[in-house]
C-alpha cells in the first residue's frame, strides 16, 4: 500500500509525540517516582513505534522499541530512574527527533543508529546506582516459569486497555526446532507476520535485542495484541518454517498465568489506576474534538472568503442604481455573515503559543546543566493564541532571548547567594493577549544590564559619541544592545553580553510588525518584552491615492496626517523637508518616487515613524482607514522592497501595501 | 527540458502580437482571461506590467513582448495567459490567442535561432504558418525561481 499520502500526518504526529516525550521525561526527571510519567513515556513511545512501523520506518520503530523496553524495566522496577537513564532516554529522543526531521525533508530513517542506543541500554551503564549487575543479567536468560512473574504489571495494564477496546490479547510461546541455524531470522518472521496482521507485540522475553543477537535458546515468550482469533494467530505463526511448537492462550491480566489453559476466554477486569485513566481520557476527548488541516487549505479558504467579500460589494455597487429595499436588507445580512465568516476563518489559523513554548523547558534544562547553573523555568499563558505564521517565526528569537537569560543573566549559584538572592535562578516566559496584540515576555532575576558597560562598549564600537552619553535615556542605552554584533566583544560575558543575536531578534520581530522593548535593573534582573500583532494577514491601513492608484500604509507605521500646500515643503540642501509642529521632518514625495503625475495642486502629508524618527510621505489624497487582508506579491517582486504585499479592495482592484522602513531607506539612499 | 527529447506530438497554444505568431506549450497554461485592470508596481523589473486580481489572488503580469525583445510598439494587449510552473502563477500579456493545436515533433525545428531572446525553443512550422516557440518554464525558472544569487 502506498503510505506516502499519510507521511505528512505521520511527521506531524511524530513531532507532537516527541514534544510530549520531552515533557514527560522532564517530568520524570523532576519526579523520579512518578508512575504517571513513566506510563506516559511508555504510551508515547508505543504510539510512535506503532506509527513508524506502519509507515515502514523499521529502524525508527526498533529504536522506539528499545526505549520502550528500557522504560518497561523502570516500570517493573528492574531499573531505577537515574540521571544516566534520563540522559539516555533524552539521547534516544533526540535521535528520534533527528530522524523525523530527515523524514520530513524527504529522507528516511536510514541514518538512524539504533545500535548506539541499544548498546547503551544493554550495557546498563544507565544504572549508575544499580543493584547487583550480574544477577540482573542472569535473569534475562529465558526461564519459563519465572517469566510469568516477570510480566510486569505494566504489560498487564496495556493488555487490559486493549481488551477494553475489544482486541484480543494472547500469550504466545514459540518453540523453534532444536539446532535451528537462523533463530533470529525465524523469530523476525514471526514478529513481522504478527505486526503485518495488525498485531502489536507488547512483551517479549527475551527482549528483541537479545533475540536479534541470537541470545536465546529455542523458546520465546510473547504477549500479542491482535484482532485475530486464536486459531488464526496460531496458524500464522506455526506456518513459519523451523517452528516446532506454538502454544497460545488468552493472556490473563492477572499475574498467575497457568501453563496450559487453552480456553477460558474472559479475563478478569483489573482495577484501573484512577489518575492515569482520567489523564488519558481527557486526552482522548481533546483528540476527538480537533481535526488536522493543512495550512494551505486554510489559505484557500481565506482566498475564497476574500472573493466572497469582493463579490458582495460588487453586487452592492450594482444594486445601488435600483434602490430595492428588500435586497438592501438581505445584502446587509450577507455583509454581516461574510464578516463573521472571515473572523472565524482567521481564528482557525490561530494556534496556542505552546506550539512554540513547549520545546523550551528541555532547552533550558540542557543549557543550564551545561553551564552548571540552577534555573527554575516558568511558563505562563501557554494557551494564548496567535497566528500560525507569527508562531512559526518567533521560535528563534525566543531561543536567543532565553539563552541570553541563562548564559548572561542568571549568575552562578555562589554569586547569587553572595548577592543575597535565592540560589536557584528564575526565568519566566509568559504570553498574554492585549487588544490586537500578543505580548510575550522573557524575564529573569539575574544580574541585569550594566548601563556603564553597555556605554563603554558602544563607545568602543563607535555606535555613540562621548557627548551623546549624558543625554541618553535608559531605554536608548538598552537599545544599543540591538546593534548588530554588539556583544562580539573580546569578552562577551563581561558586558553582560546580551547582544548575542539581539539584532537578529529585533529584525525578526520587526519583520512581523512587532516591537521589542527591554527593561532591566542592575543586579535585579531583566525583562524583554515583545509585542506582536495577533495576525499577519489582516492589518489596519490607511488607503491613499497616488497617481491614479490606491496604496495602503499600515496604521502602525503612521504618526499623523495633515493637509498641506506645496509651499509648505522646503528644499534644504537638495532634501525636501517640512516643518511639522515645530519639528523639521524629511519629506518623500511618493508621486515623484513612484514616477507618476501629480493629480492637481492638492496634496496630503502622511507622517510616518521609522526608527523613532518622523518621515513625511506626500500623497495626492487620503481615502479612508480600512482593515485589509495582506497577500504576498510573489518572488517576481523580491527586489521591490517598497511593498510588503498587496490587498484586494472592495471593488476588486489591488492596493499595494507600502513597507515604510524599506521605502524610507531606499528613498534616502537616492 | 531539452528540445531533443521531444519525441511525441504535443499541444501548443498559439498567441499573437500584431501579425506575428508565437506558440506556448499548453501544459503550463492554467487559463486564458481577458485583460482586466492591471495595477502597476513602481520600481519593479522592466518587463513587469503589474499585478492583477485573479479570483482573489494577486498574480504578476509580465509584458511578454518585452521578454521577447521584439515588437516594442504597443499592441492591443487583449488577453492575459495565466501560466503555472512550480506552483508559481504568472500572467503573460498578449495581443490575442489564435488556437490550440497538436504539433508533431518533426514540425519543430530547434536549430534555427529566432530573434534574440534566450527564451525561444525553436520554430514550429505548420503548413504555411510559422510559430516561434516560447520557453515559458525557462523564463519562470530563470527570472523568478532561480535568481537568488544575484
Amino acid at each position: 500500500m502506498d503510505m506516502s499520502q499519510y507521511l505528512g500526518v505521520f511527521v506531524e504526529e511524530a513531532k507532537e509525540n516527541i514534544q510530549a516525550l520531552n515533557n514527560a521525561v522532564m517530568e520524570l526527571e523532576s519526579n523520579p517516582n512518578s508512575k504517571d510519567a513513566v506510563d506516559e513515556i511508555f504510551r508515547l513511545m508505543h504510539t510512535l513505534k506503532g506509527s513508524s512501523a506502519t509507515m515502514g520506518f523499521n529502524k525508527l520503530s526498533k529504536m522506539c522499541h528499545a526505549l520502550e523496553n528500557l522504560l518497561d524495566s523502570v516500570r517493573s522496577e528492574k531499573a531505577k530512574v537515574t540521571e544516566n537513564l534520563i540522559d539516555l532516554v533524552f539521547t534516544g529522543i533526540d535521535r528520534l527527533n533527528d530522524v523525523i526531521s530527515d523524514i520530513e525533508n524527504g529522507g528516511d530513517d536510514s541514518n538512524l543508529n539504533v545500535e548506539e542506543i541499544t548498546k547503551l541500554i544493554s550495557s546498563k551503564s544507565y544504572k549508575d546506582e544499580k543493584r547487583s549487575d550480574s544477577g540482573e543479567m542472569e535473569k534475562k536468560v529465558v526461564k519459563n516459569r519465572e517469566e510469568a512473574q516477570a510480566l510486569s504489571e505494566s504489560v498487564s495494564n496495556v493488555a487490559q486497555k486493549a481488551l477494553e477496546e475489544g482486541l484480543n490479547v494472547y500469550s504466545l510461546r514459540v518453540e523453534l526446532v532444536k539446532g535451528s541455524v537462523m533463530k533470529s531470522a525465524r523469530m523476525y518472521i514471526v514478529f513481522h507476520r504478527i505486526e503485518e496482521n495488525g498485531g502489536q507485540i507488547i512483551y517479549s522475553d527475551p527482549p528483541v535485542e537479545e533475540i536479534e543477537k541470537e541470545n536465546f535458546e529455542t523458546t520465546v515468550q510473547l504477549v500479542v495484541i491482535i484482532s485475530m482469533k486464536m486459531k488464526e494467530l496460531h496458524d500464522l505463526v506455526a506456518n513459519v518454517s523451523e517452528i516446532q511448537k506454538v502454544i497460545i492462550k488468552p493472556f490473563e491480566t492477572h499475574k498467575n498465568v497457568k501453563e496450559e489453559v487453552p480456553e477460558s476466554p474472559k479475563p478478569e477486569v483489573v482495577e484501573k489506576k484512577e489518575t492515569g485513566q482520567t489523564e488519558s481520557d481527557r486526552r482522548r476527548i481533546k483528540l476527538a474534538q480537533s481535526v488536522r488541516v493543512d495550512v494551505e487549505k486554510l489559505d484557500i479558504l481565506m482566498n475564497l472568503m476574500a472573493e466572497l467579500v469582493i463579490s458582495r460589494s460588487r453586487i452592492e455597487e450594482t444594486l445601488k442604481k435600483y434602490k430595492i429595499k428588500e435586497v438592501d436588507e438581505s445584502l446587509s445580512q450577507l455583509a454581516r455573515i461574510t464578516l463573521d465568516l472571515q473572523s472565524t476563518v482567521m481564528k482557525i489559523r490561530m494556534i496556542p503559543v505552546s506550539f512554540v513554548f513547549d520545546r523550551f523547558p528541555r532547552m533550558v534544562r540542557d543549557l543550564s546543566r551545561k553551564l552548571g547553573k540552577k534555573v527554575d523555568f516558568v511558563m505562563e499563558g501557554s494557551d494564548t493564541e496567535l497566528d500560525r505564521t507569527v508562531a512559526d517565526e518567533i521560535g528563534e528569537p525566543l531561543i536567543h532571548m532565553i539563552r541570553n537569560s541563562i548564559d548572561h543573566g542568571i549568575e552562578s549559584e555562589k554569586e547569587r547567594i553572595g548577592a543575597g538572592k535565592p540560589p536557584v535562578g528564575k526565568i519566566t516566559l509568559s504570553a498574554r493577549q492585549e487588544g490586537d496584540s500578543v505580548v510575550i515576555e522573557v524575564s529573569d532575576d539575574g544580574r541585569g544590564f550594566n548601563k556603564e558597560k553597555i556605554i563603554q562598549r558602544a563607545l568602543k564600537m563607535g555606535l555613540i559619541q562621548e557627548y551623546e552619553v549624558g543625554t541618553m535615556s535608559q531605554e536608548e542605552i538598552f537599545n544599543l544592545t540591538f546593534a548588530p554584533g554588539f556583544s562580539t566583544s573580546e569578552n562577551p560575558t563581561e558586558v553582560s553580553g546580551r547582544g548575542v543575536g539581539m539584532d537578529v531578534v529585533k529584525k525578526v520581530i520587526e519583520s512581523l510588525n512587532g516591537s521589542v522593548y527591554i527593561e532591566s535593573l542592575d543586579g535585579k534582573g531583566t525583562r524583554v518584552i515583545i509585542r506582536l500583532p495577533l495576525t499577519l494577514s489582516i492589518i489596519q491601513a490607511l488607503l491613499v491615492e497616488i497617481g491614479k492608484f490606491v496604496y495602503a500604509i499600515p496604521i502602525s507605521a503612521i504618526d499623523s496626517t495633515l493637509s498641506m500646500k506645496k509651499s509648505d515643503i522646503k528644499d534644504v540642501e537638495g532634501r525636501k523637508t517640512a516643518i511639522i509642529r515645530g519639528e523639521v521632518v524629511p519629506v518623500i514625495d511618493l508621486r515623484a518616487y513612484f514616477g507618476v503625475e501629480e493629480l492637481n495642486g492638492h496634496s496630503d502629508l502622511v507622517v510616518t515613524n521609522y526608527k523613532s524618527k518622523k518621515y513625511g510621505f506626500v500623497v495626492d489624497r487620503l481615502i479612508r482607514q480600512q482593515d485589509i487582508v495582506i497577500k504576498a506579491l510573489g518572488k517576481l517582486f523580491r527586489e521591490t522592497k517598497e511593498f510588503s504585499g498587496g490587498a484586494i479592495l472592495g471593488n476588486g482592484s489591488i492596493a499595494l501595501i507600502i513597507d515604510v522602513p524599506s521605502l524610507v531607506q531606499k528613498a534616502l539612499e537616492r | 527540458m531539452d528540445i531533443k527529447q521531444i519525441e511525441r506530438p504535443f499541444e501548443i497554444l498559439g498567441v499573437k502580437f500584431k501579425e506575428h505568431e508565437y506558440a506556448i506549450d499548453i501544459g503550463v497554461v492554467e487559463m486564458i482571461v481577458e485583460k482586466t485592470d492591471i495595477t502597476p508596481v513602481p520600481n519593479s523589473k522592466d518587463f513587469i506590467k503589474g499585478v492583477m486580481n485573479l479570483r482573489g489572488r494577486i498574480v504578476p503580469v509580465v509584458d511578454l513582448k518585452k521578454i521577447l525583445n521584439t515588437h516594442q510598439e504597443d499592441g492591443e494587449d487583449f488577453n492575459v495567459i495565466v501560466t503555472k510552473v512550480d506552483e508559481t502563477e504568472v500572467g503573460f500579456l498578449v495581443d490575442g490567442v489564435t488556437e490550440v493545436m497538436w504539433v508533431d515533433p518533426s514540425d519543430l525545428n530547434s536549430s534555427i535561432k529566432v530573434e534574440e531572446s534566450k527564451y525561444f525553443k525553436g520554430i514550429i512550422q505548420k503548413e504555411d504558418r510559422i510559430f516561434a516557440f516560447i520557453d515559458i518554464p525557462k523564463f519562470i525558472r530563470d527570472e523568478i525561481n532561480d535568481d537568488y544569487h544575484e
